[in-house]
């Protein structure tokens, strides 16, 4: 009986989840990020560092250390983490020992067992125990997943998180002939780059999109703009994966923004409207710097802090340099970047609506404004985009459309 | 006992919240690497989907293709699959405490399916997901073109660097294909490129 009502409990709590888990990667009802609420968080590292394979060895602490700092270094947030130890190796056979899944390890006294486990998957097989109910071939397609576990409903403080690292094909280690014979076999860059991608989801950020294109098309040369957190990988691409760019090291000061992070930039509250005036969620809005447009772009879903589905277009980028002057872009998100490998609030499962279709454009003109101001801007798909009323600071607008309200759409091919 | 109280107290009011939001970083498949991971790979049309529910309570169907030309594989004039998931609605497979967009099926549908090897209890999926089932449609010119949930985004990513389509002999309409970056692409050469690759392992 007992049992029966704490699973209605859970049931009734994840229903609730639901309503609320947007965001970042999910926010609570009140529209708060879920996050860890306080600096350092202590992460639990299993014992065996140590990849093995046959008589090969590959010790891989340098790299899970080197993932570790690379967001705890960032100039804009305030992140720090401090290593502590599961005091054992972890396995798939014992992986529910410490971690939490309603599926896959469903002991809910692990929600507040007071670890946070982070664990090297050596062959694939934590990956499968919690993926291959969707094939075999799921052990070497999923590369890692983290997440914070469980939050406090009101605050959104995290209270667990967890995250595995798939070892299984990693050069020198790999699983022969699987790895090898497949072409999947990956750099210590691209191990490396899953940890730094699966501990920005362990810290609450989402998946963000900012060059599309160069991270969808053939062009090897330009996958250095491809932002960490965008949600899919390419084999070889870790030296450049690994390295957080502007949007994500937006996102992680907008999570755990240094004191003088707000101050010290400019930031848009905008909102995005469909051609009929209702507002619209998903559309993917990018600022891009007009001298280092793909450098220096950042990116806001519209109504990424509101319940999925809702009629909600409100964007807020942060992070514009003080006297930069940028452009707007307003676009769809890639097609199948749904499910877990999408964005929150859009990711077409769980009561979220697919992302939407529309014809992606960009102002002609640019804004800038300093450090400290808001700007207020209205984009219509198919329509103009405007600065709307309660701007404050000293704003410009530049670029052929002549003056602060200025911002006449220019077409684009779609992404 | 003292701990589990605890908990449970915590989640009955509500104080502590399972999240549904944990996320996997999903590899980006190249062709190659889609046709080498995947069992089987087939041209077919759906004509059977048969739903059931799994011990928790999570959707899953039992899907049947007539088999139109086998890519790789032994020779089939059917196959049935068990995959998570109801076709008639995407808002229902559970996996690692996220709601994974499944690849769905329409009775009298052509498709062509890159089938992973089963896995947990005989499940088994697209290789990739939505990567590896490509919906095979017909243009306004009468050729039939195939495309994937990705827009067939990145299926050619590094070929001139890949030593088993460097070692091949294509045809014209095969290079073509990996000079397009994205959108439709013909049956016939994709048909015949596959075969060529899965020929090579």
């Amino acid at each position: 009986m007992i049992k029966k009502f704490s699973l209605g409990v859970l049931l009734l709590v994840f229903i609730s989840a639901e309503l609320k888990a947007i965001g970042p990667r999910s926010v609570t009802s009140g529209g708060t990020a879920v996050k860890w609420s306080s600096m350092p968080v202590t992460v639990h590292l299993e014992t065996d560092l140590i990849v093995n394979r046959g008589t090969a060895t590959k010790d891989v602490t340098t790299l899970v250390n080197n993932a570790l700092d690379t967001w705890t270094s960032l100039t804009d947030s305030d992140v720090s983490i401090t290593r502590g130890t599961l005091s054992t190796a972890v396995d798939d056979s014992n992986v529910c020992n410490y971690f939490y899944d309603a599926s896959a390890c469903p002991d809910t006294s692990k929600i507040t067992d007071g670890t946070n486990p982070l664990v090297i998957d050596e062959d694939g097989g934590i990956v499968c125990k919690f993926f291959c109910n969707l094939g075999a071939s799921a052990r070497y397609t999923t590369l890692g997943f983290a997440s914070i576990v469980s939050s406090d409903a009101t605050t959104g403080a995290a209270v667990k998180g967890e995250a595995v690292f798939n070892a299984s094909c990693l050069n020198g280690v790999e699983v022969i002939p699987d790895c090898t014979t497949r072409n999947l076999s990956f750099s210590d860059n691209d191990f490396t780059s899953f940890i730094v991608h699966e501990m920005g989801h362990f810290l609450g950020l989402d998946h963000s999109q900012v060059n599309l294109t160069e991270a969808t098309d053939h062009d090897t040369s330009n996958d250095n703009l491809i932002n960490t957190m965008f949600p899919t990988f390419i084999v070889g691409n870790g030296a450049n994966f690994k390295i957080p760019k502007r949007d994500d090291k937006v996102g992680l000061a907008q999570l755990y923004p240094k004191s003088t992070f707000t101050s010290s930039t400019w930031n848009i509250d905008g909102t995005v409207y469909k051609a009929d005036g209702t507002q619209l969620q998903c559309a993917n809005v990018i600022a891009r710097n007009i001298s280092d447009p793909k450098v220096d772009a950042i990116s806001a879903l519209s109504g990424d802090f509101s319940p999925a589905n809702t009629v909600n277009g409100t964007f807020h980028i942060l992070g514009l340099t003080a006297g930069v002057s940028y452009t707007i872009t307003v676009e769809p998100l890639g097609s199948g970047l749904t499910g877990a490998s999408g964005f929150t609030p859009c990711r077409g499962t769980n009561g979220e609506s697919s992302p939407p279709s529309f014809t992606s454009f960009t102002t002609s003109g640019s804004f800038s404004k300093s450090a400290g101001a808001t700007l207020n801007l209205t984009c219509t798909i198919g329509g103009t985009c405007t600065e709307g009323p309660g701007g404050s600071g000293g704003s410009s607008g530049s670029g052929g459309t002549g003056g602060l309200g200025g911002c006449s759409l220019l077409p684009r091919t779609g992404p | 006992m003292t701990r589990k109280l605890v908990v449970l107290s915590l989640l009955c009011i509500g104080l502590i919240l399972p999240a549904l939001a944990s996320a996997f970083l999903m590899l980006q498949l190249t062709l190659p690497q889609m046709t080498a991971l995947s069992e089987k790979v087939f041209i077919g049309k759906c004509f059977s989907i048969r739903k059931s529910q799994d011990r928790d309570g999570q959707p899953i169907q039992w899907v049947t293709f007539a088999v139109e030309e086998m890519l790789k594989g032994e020779p089939a004039d059917q196959i049935t699959f068990k995959q998570l998931g109801d076709s008639s609605s995407q808002d229902n497979v559970i996996i690692a405490g996220e709601h994974v967009h499944v690849p769905r099926y329409v009775e009298g549908e052509e498709a062509i399916i890159f089938l992973s090897e089963e896995g947990n209890n005989h499940f088994t999926a697209p290789v990739g997901l939505y990567q590896g089932k490509f919906q095979i449609t017909t243009s306004k010119t009468g050729e039939k073109l195939v495309l994937n949930g990705m827009n067939n985004q990145g299926l050619f990513v590094g070929w001139n660097k890949n030593q088993k389509l460097k070692g091949m002999t294509l045809s014209g309409a095969e290079s073509k294909l990996m000079r397009t970056k994205e959108g439709g692409l013909p049956l016939e050469g994709f048909a015949t490129l596959v075969k060529k690759l899965a020929a090579t392992e």
